[in-house]
């Protein structure tokens, strides 16, 4: 036998009041444990789609209306444009990823259906980094690369709306006789709608040697967008429009919806603390007369306030595992609760159930014990035999 | 012999409110090593007080108090809990075993307290559930034995961590006449192996079965009868007499 034997024994002998207290521990510990969980899985997953969205930041000549891409379409012409000091510039920032020079351009092209003159757009580019921007491209064909001429890639819809296939060619325009190596799988973006071609070729064919009308930039860490984009407002003649303003919002959304659950966790373990507190408060005064015989067969106060003490850490740590399994189990269920009531969640699972997270929970509820074990184990190690020995017995 | 209990002048006074109770007043006591000693009196007499104070239980508020030649005036609770541990085995009217503990857990709780190593414990403990006859009931719970087994266990925890003097308070309180006569036997068996024995008891049967009788009344005591010219001599008859 030992200290913990005989706290286990203790708390045996009032059976269904230890079980209350468990499962009070064990709600409180699963609150904890699913929203923290939870949380850390809803900012993971929401990072997971910022980081998708490719382009974290793009790059446009001061001056230059945010709604560039719609006066492009419109018919517009971007007045002003980028060079490659601004692309040295911005690529030597700390914290970029990678920045590529996107010539965007339109032209006025006659549908051969309707016979109208329609706005297309065109996007010099360079391959290989649009396609470390996009990895979810797929292209029915192939992609062309940097250097080959009179070649493009188009959008599916663009594709299908003026009947192009892999191996015809553009047949008026400032693009005819370019040759259609590869079609884009469908994104259910704008890119669906555009020319692709290699940025050299579309300088060439407007005459804009040297000169680009966007830079996008990837940035290596998500949480790093403000400050990037920060340093590259310092740089001359470039205006920065950070495409994660909208996640932004979402994550400052999140960031309340932390605060939130944190403050119901808070309550929830406040309450449960109060009540194992009252729990041991009243089982220690019941037992006064206990302790005292327990002074009289050579127990020290040092002793008694340790059992009191393994018997509070015995309920919060079996409370604890029974909350963590609990949470653990219930985790899909109490996910697409909190799907239902949030005003935005990401399209995977959130529920991150790291072995971080579970050492956590466990050493959190024997945190708890202690802090509330300190208080009746003191009391109980204070009393003296002949006042314990007054009191009762069961 | 030396004594092994010497109290001189021990007053005892509680409070209650305003209200000053004097369990005891200027008792002086003395216990020889081996001697086998009753105290007995009337309910508030002041009997479970003075064992409490002999017991180290509780404080006197006046008077001295050596136990086995170290005086316990200003020693700390520490020293206090040693002492008692070392020196002193207690056995109640009520037993007061833990319910959830086994007889065998029971005698060993005590040995839990003073740290001794767990393979000395188990044979230490099969040894004292051999001395209190209950060498086949130790996987018992309190629930499943009888009053004069669960003193015996009682004992048998007093008996564990090996002390000189045993107090008892009414250890026959709560048993039947047959039973009280053999947990009395018991007591003489433990006191023929050198233990000092003090128990108080309202059994004047009983108590003119000890060495010497000390009556108490009104927390002084009012008379001592050496009676070990019949120690030991069951055919000595008592009138049954409870006080």
């Amino acid at each position: 036998m030992n200290f913990l034997t005989l706290a286990a024994k203790n708390l045996l002998r009032r059976r269904g009041r230890t079980i209350l207290t468990v499962l009070g521990v064990a709600i409180a510990i699963a609150v904890l444990f699913s929203l923290l969980s939870l949380n850390s899985g809803y900012e993971k997953e929401l990072n997971k789609e910022v980081n998708s969205l490719g382009v974290h930041i793009l790059a446009v000549p001061k001056g230059c209306p945010y709604e560039a891409a719609s006066l492009v379409i419109h018919g517009g012409v971007i007045p002003k444009y980028l060079t490659a000091s601004d692309l040295k510039n911005v690529s030597s920032i700390d914290g970029v990823e990678l920045a590529t020079p996107m010539l965007m351009h339109q032209f006025i092209k006659r549908d051969n259906k309707t016979g109208k003159d329609e706005p297309h757009i065109i996007f010099g580019i360079k391959i290989d980094d649009v396609r470390e921007l996009k990895p979810w491209w797929k292209v029915q064909g192939r992609y062309f690369a940097d250097n080959e001429t009179d070649v493009m890639v188009v959008g599916r819809g663009l594709a299908d709306k003026e009947n192009l296939t892999v191996g015809s060619t553009i047949a008026s325009g400032p693009f005819k006789g370019f040759a259609i190596i590869g079609i884009l799988e469908r994104t259910g973006d704008q890119d669906d709608q555009f020319h692709f071609v290699p940025l050299s070729e579309v300088q060439r064919v407007f005459n804009k040697e040297g000169k680009v009308t966007t830079i996008a930039v990837k940035v290596k860490d998500v949480s790093k967008i403000s400050k990037v984009s920060e340093e590259m407002e310092k740089i001359p003649d470039i205006q920065v429009v950070t495409m994660t303003q909208i996640m932004g919002t979402i994550m400052n959304l999140a960031g309340s919806a932390r605060s939130l659950l944190l403050t119901v966790i808070a309550i929830a373990l406040i309450i449960s603390a109060f009540g194992i507190i009252n729990t041991l408060l009243m089982s220690v005064n019941e037992r006064t007369r206990e302790f005292g015989m327990m002074k009289a067969i050579g127990a020290s106060g040092r002793d008694i306030g340790k059992m009191v003490l393994a018997e509070t850490i015995f309920i919060t740590l079996v409370g604890g595992i029974i909350g963590t399994v609990a949470a653990v189990v219930g985790a899909s269920l109490i996910e697409s609760f909190v799907k239902g009531m949030l005003p935005y969640s990401p399209r995977g699972s959130f529920i991150s159930l790291s072995p971080e997270l579970i050492v956590f929970a466990l050493a959190f509820s024997v945190a708890l014990g202690l802090i509330c074990g300190l208080y009746p184990a003191f009391k109980s190690s204070r009393l003296t035999p002949m006042e314990a020995i007054r009191g009762g017995f069961e | 012999m030396s004594a092994v209990i010497d109290a001189k002048a021990l007053t005892k006074v509680y409070r209650r409110g305003r209200e000053e109770i004097h369990a005891l007043r200027n008792v002086d006591f003395q216990v020889e090593e081996g001697e086998f000693v009753s105290i007995i009196g009337p309910s508030g007499s002041g009997k479970t007080a003075l064992l409490n104070v002999l017991g180290c239980l509780d404080t006197p508020s006046g008077g001295s108090l050596r136990l086995n030649g170290t005086e316990t005036k200003g020693l700390k609770e520490s020293e206090l809990v040693r002492l008692r541990r070392d020196n002193i085995g207690f056995v109640f009217q009520q037993f007061y075993l833990m319910p959830t503990l086994t007889a065998r857990e029971n005698i060993e709780l005590p040995l839990l307290f003073s740290h001794k190593h767990k393979n000395e414990s188990k044979n230490r403990i099969d040894e004292i559930l051999q001395m209190v006859g209950l060498a086949n009931r130790g996987d018992h719970l309190p629930g499943q034995l009888s009053g004069g087994e669960m003193q015996r266990v009682a004992i048998g925890r007093a008996l564990v961590n090996d002390p000189m003097i045993i107090l008892a308070d009414e250890p026959t309180g709560n048993l039947d006449s047959a039973t009280s006569q053999m947990i009395f036997e018991l007591f003489r068996e433990l006191n023929r192996k050198g233990l000092t024995m003090v128990i108080v008891t309202h059994n004047l049967a009983l108590a003119r079965k000890a060495q010497k009788m000390y009556t108490l009344k009104d927390g002084q005591i009012v008379g001592c009868e050496d009676l070990a010219c019949v120690f030991g001599r069951d055919d000595i008859k008592v009138q049954q007499e409870v006080v």
